[in-house]
């Protein structure tokens, strides 16, 4: 496991961002200190902090959206109050350790189908919409930002959207 | 041939989890094993080689179509998926 001198200084950081995101950290400490040394583990080993809770298998790119926070974590906040690994709430009252989150990430096969083909709409457009996989923002332009005005996703997390 | 490593305890059949290094519902589940003194053998799939983790996800899928961790293995077709305390009960209460 990771040291504490890097597992510490990210926990705070990771506070204050979900706080300024509007987002809320799991009220449960030992859940949050675990998933923050997995993350710090596998930034060390993959490069990434891909979700602790999720085998990191493949190319950088098959791993891009269970990066944390994943592109599940908003549909999960919404159904079952929590993320998959439970690092993120809805509300204080959805802090519950007694069963975990279903996996909603598809299998690799259908993670990997093309986006919507080049069509019709496309061709009105002036500019190229791309879409934030983390958190759903919408910029039309000619490339993503290198990050997202809104959650910091890095610029990879965009997808090509019309 | 994957390794697991064996937790001494009651048998409740052949309990096998298959986990992750850094997750932290594989970490709820075995400490819920070990505080009920169950017999299982777990592996850490993220620690093992591309070909063992291979094997691991064949094995997985006999007990569930999909891929989560972890996965409590009972004999040879039975399994919890996920942390779930309330199966964990059942399984021991039997």
């Amino acid at each position: 496991m990771p040291k504490d001198n890097k597992v510490k200084p990210r926990l705070t950081k990771l506070r204050q961002d979900a706080a300024k995101g509007g987002y809320l950290l799991n009220t449960d400490d030992e859940i949050v200190e675990a998933l923050t040394e997995g993350l710090v583990a596998n930034q060390e080993r993959y490069g990434a902090e891909s979700c602790p809770c999720r085998l990191y298998k493949g190319s950088v790119d098959d791993n891009l959206d269970i990066v944390c926070p994943c592109v599940y974590r908003d549909d999960d906040l919404a159904e079952y109050g929590a993320c998959y690994c439970g690092l993120y709430i809805a509300s204080e009252s959805d802090a519950q350790s007694q069963k975990q989150v279903p996996e909603r990430r598809p299998p690799l096969q259908e993670r990997k189908q093309p986006p919507q083909k080049a069509g019709e709409t496309t061709a009105a457009l002036e500019f190229p919409v791309y879409r934030c996989s983390v958190c759903g923002y919408l910029c039309a332009n000619n490339n993503p930002p290198r990050v997202c005005p809104i959650c910091k996703a890095t610029a990879e997390r965009f997808a090509k959207f019309m | 041939m994957i390794e697991f490593t064996k937790v001494e305890g009651t048998d409740y059949g052949n309990i096998r989890v298959f986990a992750l290094s850094t997750c932290v519902w594989c970490k709820k589940t075995m400490q819920f094993l070990d505080n009920n003194n169950v017999a299982y053998s777990y592996v850490y799939v993220d620690k093992l080689s591309d070909e063992d983790v291979e094997l691991c996800l064949q094995e997985q899928l006999k007990y569930a179509e999909e891929e989560s961790y972890p996965l409590v293995a009972i004999g040879e077709k039975d399994c919890i998926i996920g942390y779930d305390k309330s199966e964990l009960k059942k399984l021991i209460k039997g």
